[in-house]
């Protein structure tokens, strides 16, 4: 992603150098420099199942691939860029484009045969049921 | 040419204030083609109805609220939040602001905005 800021940059051109330094000081610095290569997540718990919810914005549902090895999931994706026509120019960049990867361990009560994906808006929600034995069991005691 | 069309325009903000979301400028990539201006804004997860573009003297602002529904469990991670997107641009004479549509698919909001029909020079022959 660096290669952003110094796209065609040939380094005796000191200027442009210094240019595309000073963006990326100011990107940071405003929090655009958010392209990162692995999605934000969110895991909650349930009494019967876990709720992983990973932000993939731009990415198509075939891009997406949702694996499951050892109490750790893989969610891989690609988010591509659309092609432009010819006469079009790019004005203003600062979406991540390309392949992203994230692994998220699991709980041990997780069950990974247990596991259902929807794609919406942006979100991959996934819902990991939990092993039979490890669901919360409700006892009820009569109360005297 | 079109080096305002992306000015962020202003930082003040109503969209966040009845819950006290914070407030992000969403990412943009903006790109011009020969007949419109188009900008994809990130901004996932939310529902059309708290989602809103608009434009007003020259200003196109583009909003959307982030909220979570009721949540029933606990978070063992989170790093996500709700969150009130907004973004303003002015933008440049020549676009044509009743040439606008928006559509959100996977959490981008694209919006495009025509631009103004040149008037054409006015060829006189000569007899």
């Amino acid at each position: 992603m660096l290669e952003d800021y110094f796209q065609g940059l040939n380094f005796n051109d000191f200027y442009k150098l210094r240019d595309g330094v000073n963006r990326l000081v100011s990107d940071i610095m405003s929090g655009q420099y958010a392209k990162m290569n692995y999605p934000l997540v969110e895991l909650l718990e349930e009494d019967d199942r876990y709720i992983l919810n990973v932000e993939v914005s731009g990415a198509k549902k075939e891009d997406l691939k949702v694996t499951y090895h050892e109490n750790e999931i893989n969610i891989k994706g690609k988010r591509q860029k659309a092609e432009l026509s010819q006469n079009a120019k790019s004005l203003r960049n600062e979406l991540f484009y390309g392949d992203f990867s994230r692994d998220i361990k699991m709980p041990a009560e997780a069950d990974g045969d247990n596991i259902n994906a929807e794609y919406k808006d942006g979100i991959l929600h996934l819902e990991i049921l939990k092993k039979e034995e490890a669901k919360t069991q409700q006892i009820n005691i009569d109360v005297k | 040419m079109y080096s305002n069309v992306y000015t962020d325009f202003r930082n003040s903000s109503k969209v966040g204030e009845e819950k006290n979301l914070e407030v992000r400028k969403p990412a943009v990539d903006i790109i011009e083609t020969q007949s419109a201006i188009v900008v994809l804004a990130e901004m996932p997860d939310i529902n059309k109805q708290n989602l809103s573009v608009n434009v007003k003297d020259g200003i196109l602002s583009i909003k959307g609220k982030r909220e979570n529904g009721k949540i029933y469990g606990r978070y063992l991670m989170r790093e996500t939040s709700e969150v009130a997107y907004e973004r303003h641009f002015e933008l440049e004479e020549d676009l044509d602001t009743e040439k606008i549509s928006a559509e959100y698919e996977h959490g981008i909001l694209k919006v495009t905005i025509g631009k103004k029909e040149k008037v054409k020079p006015k060829v006189i022959s000569i007899n």
